[in-house]
């Protein structure tokens, strides 16, 4: 016995301290002998926050004087699973969990698992892309998907990092067979990838439920769901779609009331959810001209504008009869003209008329300065939308809307913006420097656009904003130095910025949440939504169709 | 021809005489023995016998009946008590000739009892056989702590809970009675653990707590950190066989075994139905949460210990609710409470039968007289044969060598019950928390020799090859052989070794239990001036209208497919 403890101690030297993921699975001799392998230490998931909705912790019935006292047992994707504290998992099909069996072991005392089924094992890299790996393959081998009629040859990268698209197809797929010179070398059944790829990146993440995929039932909370709750309709929705539908149903509700305050990740996968949907929107836009051509099928075949942006966002509410919140947060808007609100109420059947035309033809003059990166014509961009060109990444818009609000508000608002404004002839180029910088990180960490794009979408933003201040009187004394790139800053819109990232703000949240701060005061009166639940979504309103009222 | 004729009256004359003797004198003796018994009758009638408080007319209340001896069977009845057999050294040679041996055929008693259709093997230890109880006494030699006199468990990792104790005990009994150690080290070994039991900190102040740390006493949780988790009313049980045992095997040692078990508070252990409760604590309220614990096989073993000590587990010790499933044309028994409902599984195997086979005779706690080939426990007895039989059964029919318990496997999952019939399916082996792992189905060590000592069969011949040899010179026992030929089980435990040394010394002195020897007991006495066992439920000394029943259950005649 003493060998046994001695090769668990160096094991637990070698293991060291909580370990990030690492590809290499670890091997039989890796975990403990005896019952050192209920040390607490080992213990790396809480088995009382459920994997899955109707999942339940039980208790061991033990007779011996050590083991896990608790486990978690449910099903999820159509396999039941069963976990200990130390990671150790089984997957099946059968509730018995005896045949097709996934076995998820963990190297102790760290987060490092991998699953295996037959001659397939699946972790995480590094990176935390998942990884498939078939035993004894060769680079020559032939991979194919079965299931048991059809089959489906797969490239040969298959057996190693899995893209997003790869795994899809893994997931759906029944049986994955390695061949070489046509016959089969190995044979692995895939019943169960989805859910134990959830469980393999859940463990990386110590149970946060945002890894998990999006429509994965995750129960309402980590502490253990009330009496009912699990039975409940709200709490197989994933987190955005929870908070999707509660957004809804307060905008049904009249008079509306506040909405429950969202977590930090809640609200991160909301906006990540929106600014998806509006790319997808805006890179429609970009067809809208030509119906069928690169539209999303998804999409109904009418040109886009600004109007059919509004109904595009709210398709997915308004099949069930309730407005969208981006319905509700533009008629919100504090500063809509009679043009604005009958913009919003446009539907898409109406949408082609009026000011539509006006913005496409505005877009089409956007599309050519930025096809030819010249410095923009004041007068060319009045009341322009921030429309990604072709070639401009989706979510372009977005930002290029952030930048016109920033000029708009900084310079129609009131306190602390503008107290700074009027110091704006001791304007320090390294605040407004930072504060691009922020701006720019934004669009390549967030948004993902390469470091080209974003400076060529910021100057767009910047122009917009110089045309705007141009075009109003009130701003017409706010020309300041000009910016490498050819157009103007403006030093009230950077004050604005800066004083929102320094008052309430932190530098890590959106430009869009910053900006709101320097809105006035009148402006930032929402009726109904908190402001920083979709203030991104306003302002792209503002920004986007603004102008074009204005028109 | 008239001598003849003479002779003839000359005869008939002296019968005639005789016949007239013969009826006065019955007729003489009837007269004084009727007056006689009129007169009897007369006079009972009119005698007064007095009854003197605390005599034997007295009928005492219970909580007065402390200083008088529980009865048993040979106090009652008046037969020969059961006494303990002389260590194997002090044997004469020609001690196993006198053995009795059954004169009632197989089958019920017209008091319930059984008489199995199986002899036990009964004689002196070859050398194989001394070597595996060298072998498994070797182990407590090497994990026993030296500050607490506990033994570990598993090998060296330092736990242990009251189970596990009752089997180390079970293994310094059979190493002294098989003379592998003499009585000084005995008696330094066992009052030095004692001693250290006394002074374990109870979990909350009722019961000893799970699991206990080797080295320190310490209570601790499943990962051996400081803690408590509840008491084991089923552990509690089988130490407290073993508490008997020691006392009635060793009078010298009965106070210090009184003073242990009278610390205990026992009235959430046994409730007034008779059923056992065992402890845990909730997770969220840190409450304690009480609940039923047993199921058919172990329940009724841990049953008859309570019961040992005057408890009343009435309703623990009947086999209701049970059901049988068919496997190889045998009706196995299994508890019939649903897992599903009672979130407990009802696992069958050999483990608990043997263990009231070699340590109780199958016999019924207040039983201390009966002979070895009749158990007064009848239906446990029947069952246990089944549970021999269906193994034996499927060793014929597919060649699985078969001797099924709950045993330690070497890494995940760590521990396995391998059942003869759980969750639905015959020779089911899951994990604790339920996975169904064939891989870890073994012949386990201890089912084997405990098969081996209680059925003298061809079998149990094949068994006793295959596990007699299955030991590591410096650490015992293995646990067992894997049945799909993964080699031995390689790890060692306390239980395992202690069930073999158990079943060896079965061999050579028969069913361990022996009659108890003294009178009043300290166990019954103490307190009686206090409330104290009236709040930790201490019995009285149990009379014979509060003998747990002796019953029976319907026999398989013919096999079942």
């Amino acid at each position: 016995m003493k060998h046994l403890l001695a090769t668990t101690a160096v094991l637990a030297a070698l293991a060291g301290p909580l370990s990030a993921q690492t590809d290499t699975p670890p091997t039989p001799g890796d975990r403990p002998a005896g019952a050192e392998a209920f040390a607490p230490e080992n213990a790396i998931l809480n088995t009382a926050i459920p994997f899955a909705v109707g999942a339940r912790e039980a208790q061991q019935s033990l007779r011996g004087a050590f083991g896990w006292a608790t486990f978690q047992e449910g099903l999820a994707q159509g396999v039941y699973f069963r976990f200990d504290p130390d990671g150790y998992a089984r997957f099946s099909p059968s509730p018995r969990l005896d045949t097709d069996v996934f076995e998820v072991l963990c190297r102790p005392r760290t987060y490092s698992c991998h699953a295996r089924k037959g001659p397939l094992t699946m972790l995480l890299s590094d990176t935390g892309r998942l990884t498939l790996r078939v035993e004894n393959a060769e680079p020559t081998d032939i991979y194919v998907l079965s299931d048991g009629l059809t089959e489906l040859e797969v490239p040969a990268r298959v057996n190693g990092e899995l893209d997003t698209q790869m795994e899809a197809l893994l997931a759906s797929g029944t049986t994955l067979m390695a061949r070489r010179n046509g016959d089969v070398v190995a044979r692995g059944s895939l019943t169960g990838f989805s859910a134990v790829a959830a469980y393999l990146r859940w463990i990386a993440a110590r149970q946060d439920y945002t890894v998990l995929p999006r429509d994965w039932p995750v129960p309402n909370g980590p502490s253990a769901p009330a009496n009912g709750a699990v039975t409940a309709v709200q709490g197989w929705a994933a987190p955005a779609e929870r908070q999707l539908s509660a957004q809804a149903a307060a905008a049904n509700a009249a008079p509306p009331t506040p909405e429950m305050p969202a977590t930090g990740t809640d609200e991160l996968a909301t906006l990540k959810a929106e600014v998806a949907l509006l790319r997808d929107l805006l890179v429609a836009g970009n067809f809208g001209g030509n119906p069928g051509a690169g539209t999303p099928s998804a999409l109904p075949p009418t040109p886009v504008t600004p109007a059919t942006l509004a109904n595009g966002l709210s398709a997915t509410p308004q099949t069930s009869g309730t407005p969208s919140q981006l319905t509700q947060m533009a008629a919100a808007m504090p500063g809509a003209t009679m043009t604005g609100a009958q913009t919003m109420t446009h539907t898409a059947a109406g949408a082609a008329a009026g000011p539509a035309d006006t913005i496409l033809a505005e877009l089409e003059a956007l599309r050519a300065e930025l096809a030819g990166e010249t410095p923009m014509n004041g007068g060319a961009m009045t009341g322009t939308m921030g429309m990604a060109s072709p070639s401009t990444p989706p979510g372009t818009a977005t930002l290029a809307a952030s930048g016109q609000s920033m000029s708009e508000y900084g310079a129609g608002g009131s306190g602390a913006g503008l107290d700074m404004g009027g110091t704006s002839g001791a304007l320090d180029r390294r605040m407004a420097a930072a504060a691009e910088v922020a701006h720019l990180q934004y669009l390549t960490s967030e948004m993902g656009f390469d470091g080209r794009t974003a400076i060529m979408i910021l100057q767009l933003a910047h122009q917009t904003a110089g045309h705007d201040a141009m075009a109003d009187p009130a701003h017409g004394a706010a020309t300041s130095p000009s910016w490498p790139g050819g157009s103007t800053i403006l030093p009230e819109q950077l004050l604005a910025e800066l004083a929102a990232a320094t008052t309430s703000v932190p530098m890590t949240a959106t430009p869009a949440l910053q900006m709101d701060s320097a809105m006035p005061a009148a402006q930032m009166a929402q009726p109904a939504e908190p402001a920083s639940e979709y203030q991104l979504l306003t302002d792209y309103f503002r920004s986007e169709i603004m102008p074009a009222m204005q028109n | 021809m008239t001598d003849r004729t003479e002779r003839k009256r000359s005869s008939f004359a002296t019968a005639l005489g005789l016949f007239a003797a013969a009826a006065v004198v019955v007729s003489g003796g009837a007269w004084s023995i009727a007056s006689a018994a009129r007169g009897v009758f007369l006079m009972q009638e009119e005698e007064v016998i007095p009854v003197i408080a605390g005599g034997d007319l007295d009928r005492l209340p219970a909580l007065m009946r402390g200083n008088r001896p529980a009865d048993t069977t040979s106090n009652t009845m008046g037969e020969p008590a059961r006494l303990k057999p002389p260590r194997m050294c002090e044997m004469p040679t020609d001690y196993f000739d006198g053995l009795s041996t059954a004169t009632l055929p197989a089958g019920y008693t017209q008091r319930n009892g059984y008489v199995r259709p199986f002899q036990p093997r009964r004689g002196f230890l070859n050398e194989r056989e001394l070597r595996a109880a060298k072998v498994a006494w070797h182990y407590f030699e090497k994990f026993t702590q030296e500050d607490t006199g506990l033994a570990n468990s598993v090998g060296n990792y330092p736990s242990t809970t009251l189970w596990d104790t009752a089997s180390y005990i079970a293994g310094l009994v059979a190493a002294y009675e098989l003379c592998l150690i003499e009585k000084p080290e005995f008696d330094s070994r066992v009052i030095r653990l004692l001693t250290t039991i006394k002074g374990l900190e109870l979990f909350r102040r009722e019961l000893p707590n799970k699991v206990y740390h080797t080295q320190t006493g310490a209570k601790v949780d499943y990962t051996n950190k400081p803690g408590e988790i509840g008491f084991s009313a089923l552990d509690i049980g089988r130490f407290l066989v073993w508490m008997r045992i020691l006392k009635n095997r060793y009078p010298y040692l009965g106070n210090t075994i009184d003073s242990v078990l009278l610390k205990w508070d026992y009235s959430n252990a046994v409730d007034s139905e008779g059923v056992l409760w065992g402890a845990y604590v909730d997770k969220e309220s840190g409450e304690t949460v009480y609940a039923q614990e047993g199921r058919l096989g172990y329940e009724e073993y841990a049953a008859k210990g309570f019961a040992l000590w005057g408890f009343d587990p009435v309703l623990a010790h009947r086999a209701e609710p049970f059901l049988t499933a068919s496997i190889y044309g045998v009706q196995v028994p299994y508890d019939g409470r649903d897992p599903r409902i009672f979130h407990s599984q009802n696992y069958v195997v050999t483990e608990s039968y043997l263990q009231d086979g070699l340590e109780l005779g199958f016999d019924m706690p207040y039983d201390d007289s009966s002979p070895e080939w009749l158990h007064s426990d009848g239906w446990r007895a029947e069952f246990a044969d089944r549970i021999y039989q269906v193994q034996e059964n499927r060793w014929r029919r597919t060649g699985f060598m078969t001797a099924r318990s709950e045993h330690n496997v070497k890494g995940p999952p760590y521990f396995t019950y391998d059942t003869i019939f759980s969750d639905g399916y015959p020779w089911n082996t899951v994990t604790p928390r339920g996975d169904y792992v064939p891989d870890h189905a073994a012949v386990s060590a201890k089912a084997a020799l405990g098969l081996w000592a209680l059925w003298d069969t061809e079998y149990t011949d094949a068994l006793y090859d295959a596990i007699i040899e299955l030991y590591d010179p410096e650490n015992g026992m293995y646990e067992g052989l894997y049945e799909k030929g993964q080699g031995r089980v390689e790890i060692f435990t306390a239980n395992n070794n202690g069930i073999i040394l158990t079943s060896l010394l079965h061999k050579v002195q028969g069913t361990i239990l022996t009659a108890y020897t003294g009178e009043t007991e300290v166990w019954y006495t103490a307190f009686r001036d206090q409330d104290v066992r009236e709040r930790r439920n201490l019995p009285d000394p149990p009379i014979e209208q509060d003998w747990l029943p002796a019953l029976r259950h319907s026999v398989q005649t013919e096999a079942d497919y």
